[in-house]
């Protein structure tokens, strides 16, 4: 961009010398002194100068503008997770651990080992493994969201031949490797189904009303994620089907990890 | 006195004393009413980790001051307030030895200035907030929450509860899955809201460059607009249908690109008014209707 | 709340949540290791968004070329560095035209010196001498960078109301030539 110091432009528009302060002036004032409050000088020559007022308007649209952005932004768990752990690690801090000076060594040891913190610890991972292939760009649609049921490849020749790379044919016989995304969702599955495992016989929260609501959204949850799987079954290139499939499991993880912090303890 | 005179007058006292057992609250007795007072400056932050149920309202005032109400059962519930500089963090405990935490209920009354940062958490009561100017994060499992006149940063998630939010306005972020959401007369210029099986109704304005995002698993998501808006629409669903009923006022997109629906979905895209701000509709398998205000 | 502003800081600097998220762990790594040396001289804030400027500056020097430059970033000096107004041209007045899309679209492509000030002063609110203190400049450097980052904007902000006149203009004819 070619940038040109504008000179003598106010002399040459006020000829009989009207407006004592020149436009690169008022530039300098600006920079110095601000958009406001403006000396009376500044002021004077902005109400002759339609340039230096088409200037200090746009100035002032984006200050105002600008105010309006977002000053803060939450910063995603993870971040947290990562930080103590580091910091764990460089002996900064220590993990708090809920044990008076008197509790007997094999009893810290059973707090560790206690199925909530390992539940909760497990819904942790969840959590990051669900943030992990929610933050991966998908590949080729072309399989199943699901492995679970993956079907056995056909038998290949006697003659020993190299592993050869299918490409995605829907009929083919034999089952093509899901790409790392569906592969990281569909383990991310698995590990939700084991977390639920210890949900049945948790008493959750002591309490009817909230123990029955719980039950009742991961009940609802399951539904909802069954029936997105069972639409990508049949439409595996369905991108919609698959982003409402990442947010069911999110959601998911969020309240089995709400269901063990809860209060849960095993009967 | 006669013996039957007696007995008249004893039945009714009897029966007076049933009639106010009866009236007496659940509790057991009269409840258990605290309050305190903090101090603060400019920007007071307060948490309240409510672990027992309860009704949280939040109301401002002038004062650079935090008021902290309780109530509940006599001996059941307590409650623990520390302040550090501008944090207050307030939290109730069950005091009775072996209850269960959740059993017990306390409800919170606060009124603090109107610029504070709030962070509530309950399991079942409603949470109610009225008039605060600040960002604020609120949980509840089945618990409603309402918020009236409030702006910020406003980060709600519930498991089953409902968010009703009138004339708010900030950035809104929503997630539940089985509660609903109201948005009625918003100036919001962000809203993020996601429900699994709840309904999704927004009744007001679209900020000029605003982002306004809304999706559904299998409820309904419905939109209703006036005549000065200006945005463009996308709104697509799977196994759902689209009720438009703004046609009229719908023209293509014109901010620049082709707007590509996957084979599997029904999409609608336009724009009302010059595009400004921007509206994405979404649900699974419920609707999605688009309507003009009269 | 001064974690959501040091991300918030990282977020505007990067643009990339996933490096953002990096550069602010790093500067809360760095508090962690480093309070022991904070001596209140400044106030805690201003420290600690030092540490993250630092952190992000840092980084953005290892990832540019060699041919490349900070330039603008703090130099006090250079009077004629810096944007200028091209008075000559036509301008196209902002007020109405643009919207926060624009204006974070534009930040983005501001230096990291001028981005910081800017970002620090008019986003985040912090005063010129807590800026100073942040950047380890004079008050009167951080005004002049925060003026020339605003003219920068200015012109960025007109080259894309140009830009998007120009595409609609384009759009316009291929949509009556396809109708004639």
């Amino acid at each position: 961009m070619v940038s040109r110091v504008f000179q003598g432009g106010a002399a040459d528009a006020f000829p009989n010398g009207v407006g004592s302060m020149q436009c690169k002036e008022l530039e300098a004032v600006l920079e110095q002194e601000g958009l406001t409050p403006l000396p009376p000088a500044a002021r004077a020559h902005l109400a002759e100068c339609m340039s230096c007022q088409g200037f200090f308007a746009d100035l002032t649209t984006i200050q105002s503008l600008a105010q309006e952005l977002p000053a803060e932004a939450d910063p995603p768990e993870r971040l947290w997770v990562s930080l103590r752990a580091q910091l764990a690690a460089e002996g900064v801090i220590k993990e708090e651990a809920k044990l008076t000076p008197d509790t007997p060594w094999w009893q810290s040891i059973t707090v560790w080992l206690r199925p909530r913190t390992l539940a909760t610890a497990a819904a942790g991972i969840v959590l990051l493994v669900t943030g992990v292939f929610l933050s991966q760009k998908p590949a080729t649609k072309t399989y199943l969201a699901v492995i679970p049921n993956r079907p056995a490849p056909s038998p290949v020749s006697n003659s020993v031949a190299p592993p050869v790379v299918v490409p995605p044919v829907r009929n083919s016989t034999v089952t093509p490797r899901p790409s790392p995304t569906e592969e990281a969702m569909a383990n991310g599955g698995l590990i939700l189904n084991q977390a639920e495992l210890s949900v049945p016989n948790m008493q959750l929260a002591g309490n009817s009303t909230v123990d029955a609501s719980l039950r009742d959204n991961l009940r609802t949850v399951n539904e909802f994620i069954a029936e997105c799987q069972q639409h990508l079954k049949q439409h595996p290139e369905d991108e919609l089907a698959r982003e409402y499939l990442e947010s069911a499991y999110q959601q998911k993880a969020e309240l089995l990890a709400a269901m063990m912090d809860s209060g849960g303890s095993e009967h | 006195m006669q013996p039957q005179g007696i007995l008249r007058i004893a039945f009714s006292v009897l029966g007076v004393g049933l009639l106010v057992c009866a009236a007496a609250p659940a509790w057991g007795g009269s409840p258990e009413h605290q309050e305190r007072h903090f101090i603060v400056k400019d920007h007071p932050f307060v948490v309240l980790q409510n672990i027992v149920n309860g009704r949280i309202e939040v109301k401002s005032w002038k004062n650079s001051e935090v008021v902290v109400s309780s109530t509940s059962a006599p001996g059941q519930v307590g409650i623990d307030i520390e302040q550090v500089g501008d944090r207050i963090e307030i939290n109730a405990n069950s005091l009775e030895p072996g209850s269960e935490p959740n059993e017990v209920e306390v409800n919170f009354q606060l009124t603090v200035p109107e610029k504070t940062e709030l962070q509530l958490r309950t399991q079942t009561g409603l949470i109610y907030v009225e008039q605060v100017n600040g960002d604020m994060k609120l949980q509840s499992v089945a618990g409603d929450v309402h918020l009236k006149e409030v702006s910020g940063y406003i980060i709600v998630k519930t498991t089953g509860g409902t968010l009703i939010c009138t004339q708010c306005a900030g950035k809104l972020e929503f997630t539940t899955i089985s509660g609903n959401a109201q948005i009625l007369q918003p100036t919001l210029t962000s809203l993020n809201a996601m429900t699994t099986t709840g309904n999704i109704l927004y009744d007001g304005d679209f900020m000029h460059t605003g982002m306004y995002s809304m999706n559904s698993g299998r409820g309904l998501v419905e939109v209703r607009f006036s005549g000065n808006d200006s945005f463009d629409l996308k709104a697509q669903t799977l196994l759902g249908h689209v009720d438009n009923q703004a046609a009229a006022f719908l023209k293509p997109d014109t901010h620049g690109g082709h707007h590509t629906v996957s084979k599997f979905s029904k999409g609608l895209f336009g724009t009302v008014g010059q595009g400004l701000a921007k509206v994405e509709l979404s649900s699974y398998s419920g609707t999605i209707r688009i309507l003009k205000r009269d | 709340m001064h974690s959501r502003r040091v991300y918030a800081l990282c977020l505007r600097m990067v643009s990339n949540p996933a490096d953002a998220e990096d550069l602010a762990q790093e500067a809360f790594l760095q508090l962690f290791r480093k309070i022991g040396t904070f001596r209140g001289e400044s106030a805690f804030s201003t420290w600690l968004h030092r540490m993250t400027v630092n952190v992000v500056l840092m980084r953005l020097r290892k990832k540019t070329l060699p041919t490349d430059s900070l330039e603008e970033t703090v130099d006090p000096d250079a009077e004629n560095s810096g944007p200028k107004r091209d008075v000559g041209a036509v301008d196209l007045r902002l007020s109405g035209a643009v919207d926060r899309v624009n204006l974070e679209r534009s930040i983005e492509k501001l230096p990291p010196g001028y981005k910081t000030v800017f970002v620090l002063h008019d986003v985040q609110g912090f005063e010129h001498n807590e800026i100073a203190g942040i950047m380890g400049c004079s008050v009167g450097n951080s005004k002049s960078q925060l003026h020339k980052a605003r003219t920068r904007l200015r012109d960025l902000l007109q080259e894309e109301l140009r830009a998007q006149a120009r595409q609609e203009r384009q759009a316009a004819k291929s949509h009556t030539g396809s109708e004639g």
